[in-house]
């Protein structure tokens, strides 16, 4: 595709479009490393005369704040941290796992009827909010609630409608006879599947899985309603610096959200990479 | 022939969806030990629906698949000792040539230095052997192809079955697989049934042709009997370039014998199709046809259109009502317009029912 040239107001748009997505990031990198004097000030400071990592600093040692004569945080943002990364690498893994089979099964076999594929969407067809009361209350009979067990629970079933359209549309790729000769070399339609389907779309299984985990990873809602004392996310975290005596800690705040966006650009930049070379495998004839 | 044949289909069907498509029906044929038999006919006709039926890829609706006298509609598709090329392939991009010819016997839980010998021999055989550690996704067309072939001759199987696997070759290379394939018949004495859409390709390759349409096997023998006494229309239409010349006409018998009238035109009927009356359809093929300026008792047509093919010329000539086309030598070519002689050998005459586009000759083999 030949390229237009930057007409003097594309570049107007793309600029605006840049400032636009852009500016957010920087505003919070910033902030995270302003020390408290600079966090809200009146004209604002774009970038810190002293910068300081004491925000990080305070996310795992709530008392390292007070050197700038602010009250600490409540509790260090470990747990959170913990609790993030635990939730959302197993639910992914589960969720991909589930979906790489449901997508063949979807792809090669299923003929319950034409709406099959549809229906294991329509679950995502209602707003988050309208299910989470019902999975409040379950959970809470169940003894699910407050757990890592729970929010894996439905973490998993959120994702794997995501997991599963987007396998498939990776395994429909693949031609049904490269699985075939498989079979007809020797190995059973599970081994054919496993040996041959799997690694074919290896960029795709890495896509869907950086993915999934980046809706799992700054999932919040569900997050929140469904966890009390025990368990916590990072998004949740981020809603709890605000404190009675120093009201919101904008730079800490600011500082688990610099920590918490990091894994977020890799994945983005790897999803980048195999998104385009999961397009373009299976071409067995030239 | 009193061996066991090494393939038998007996009554074969297969419909899809309820038996509102059927795919293949009531084929029965054999194939013996060490013969090539292509199976030949348009796309749709069943034939790639035949071979995985054969294989185990699909499961027939009725009737039997015998190897060696044994019914192997039980075995799974790995265990019938058939291999299979696909028309596309099928290759495993993600692994090497190695690791794809060796696909097959490492399941059957060869020791790591054998299947490694038998892998080079195979790789040798088919020219490969400096391609054994190059991923399979970087090889062009030929090369697949052979990976292909090396990949389910490594297995020996006893039935190779190979679905058009040179439909996406360069003229020059086809050529030159074929030759590989017929000497590699010949070394390892395998049973080959070739599924093809290209009658080049079946004529020179098997020893047998079977010609499906509609999911019906229309005639299934020696290839020159295919082609000098088709069983069917659709055969005679099928099989040629151009294809057989058909003519409708009428069965006359009176005192001097029984024949085969058109408008300007009339054939004897030979011996063994007895007295006849009623409609009937005359089989002539383009090369049994003579033209000439010189006139005799034969019949004159008025030629059409004249078509240059390098060696030969082919001419459409009209005759009563019908067209036919003959091919002639190079050197003759008459002026469109003009008259000629037709001239043909009674003996390559071909004889089709009206009703059932059959022919009326006993054609099997």
């Amino acid at each position: 595709m030949p390229k237009k040239p930057l007409t003097p107001l594309l570049a107007l748009m793309l600029g605006v479009a840049l400032v636009l997505t852009l500016f957010p990031i920087f505003w919070i990198l910033m902030t995270s490393i302003k020390p408290p004097t600079d966090w809200n000030t009146s004209p604002a400071t774009w970038v810190p005369s002293d910068p300081t990592l004491i925000n990080f600093r305070t996310l795992f040692d709530p008392e390292a704040i007070g050197a700038f004569g602010v009250g600490g945080v409540s509790e260090s943002a470990t747990a959170a941290v913990f609790g993030s990364l635990l939730t959302s690498i197993t639910a992914t893994l589960i969720a991909v796992c589930i979906g790489f089979f449901a997508a063949i099964g979807l792809s090669r076999y299923a003929k319950i009827n034409r709406f099959t594929p549809l229906m294991i969407l329509s679950g995502r067809m209602f707003p988050p909010a309208a299910i989470a009361v019902p999975f409040v209350i379950i959970f809470a009979t169940v003894g699910l609630i407050d757990t890592y067990a729970g929010l894996i629970a439905i973490y998993v079933a959120i994702t794997l409608p995501f997991a599963t359209w987007m396998l498939k549309s990776f395994v429909d790729e693949v031609p049904r006879e490269v699985e075939e000769a498989a079979m007809v070399d020797g190995r059973s339609r599970m081994a054919a599947h496993l040996t041959v389907t799997g690694p074919l779309i290896k960029g795709g299984l890495f896509a869907t899985t950086l993915f999934i985990f980046i809706l799992n990873w700054s999932e919040f809602m569900f997050a929140l309603v469904l966890s009390y004392t025990n368990i916590e996310t990072i998004p949740v975290r981020l809603s709890k610096y605000v404190t009675a005596t120093a009201g919101t800690l904008y730079g800490v705040q600011a500082a688990l959200a610099v920590l918490a966006m990091a894994p977020l650009i890799v994945a983005g930049f790897l999803i980048q990479k195999h998104l385009a070379r999961g397009m373009t495998f299976g071409a067995v004839k030239r | 022939m009193t061996q066991t044949p090494k393939l038998e289909l007996v009554n074969l069907h297969k419909k899809y969806d309820g038996g509102s498509v059927v795919a293949v029906r009531d084929l029965s044929l054999t194939v013996g030990a060490g013969e090539t038999l292509a199976i030949l006919g348009p796309s749709g006709c069943g034939k790639s629906t035949t071979l995985n039926m054969i294989v185990g890829i699909e499961a027939p609706s009725a009737g039997d698949i015998r190897i060696d006298g044994v019914s192997v509609l039980d075995q799974a598709a790995g265990q019938r000792s058939v291999g299979l090329v696909f028309q596309d392939y099928a290759i495993f991009t993600h692994m090497t040539v190695a690791q794809n010819i060796a696909f097959g016997l490492s399941v059957r839980g060869m020791a790591r230095s054998e299947i490694k010998r038998q892998v080079g021999e195979t790789a040798e055989m088919l020219g490969l052997s400096s391609q054994l550690n190059t991923r399979a996704d970087t090889l062009g067309g030929s090369e697949l192809q052979r990976v292909a072939i090396g990949r389910t001759l490594v297995t020996k199987p006893a039935l190779l079955l190979l679905d058009e696997p040179l439909s996406n070759l360069e003229t020059e290379m086809r050529a030159t697989m074929r030759r590989e394939l017929r000497r590699l018949q010949k070394e390892i004495g395998l049973t080959i049934v070739y599924v093809t859409h290209d009658q080049i390709e079946a004529l020179s390759l098997a020893s047998r042709i079977a010609v499906m349409s509609e999911g019906r096997l229309r005639q299934c023998a020696a290839t020159h009997i295919v082609y000098e006494q088709p069983a069917h229309t659709f055969v005679a239409g099928f099989i040629g370039e151009p294809p057989m010349n058909l003519v409708l006409g009428a069965f006359e018998t009176d005192a001097n014998g029984a024949r085969f009238v058109a408008e300007g035109l009339q054939v004897a009927l030979p011996q063994a199709l007895g007295p006849r009356q009623g409609q009937g359809i005359l089989g002539l093929r383009p090369d049994a046809i003579r033209l000439s300026e010189a006139f005799g008792d034969s019949f004159q047509a008025d030629v059409l259109l004249v078509e240059p093919r390098g060696a030969e010329t082919v001419i459409t000539f009209g005759i009563g009502g019908a067209q036919m086309k003959a091919t002639v030598p190079a050197h003759y070519s008459p002026e469109v317009g003009t008259r000629v002689n037709v001239v043909f050998d009674p003996a390559r005459a071909a004889f089709f029912s009206a009703e059932t586009n059959y022919n009326l000759m006993e054609t099997t083999p």
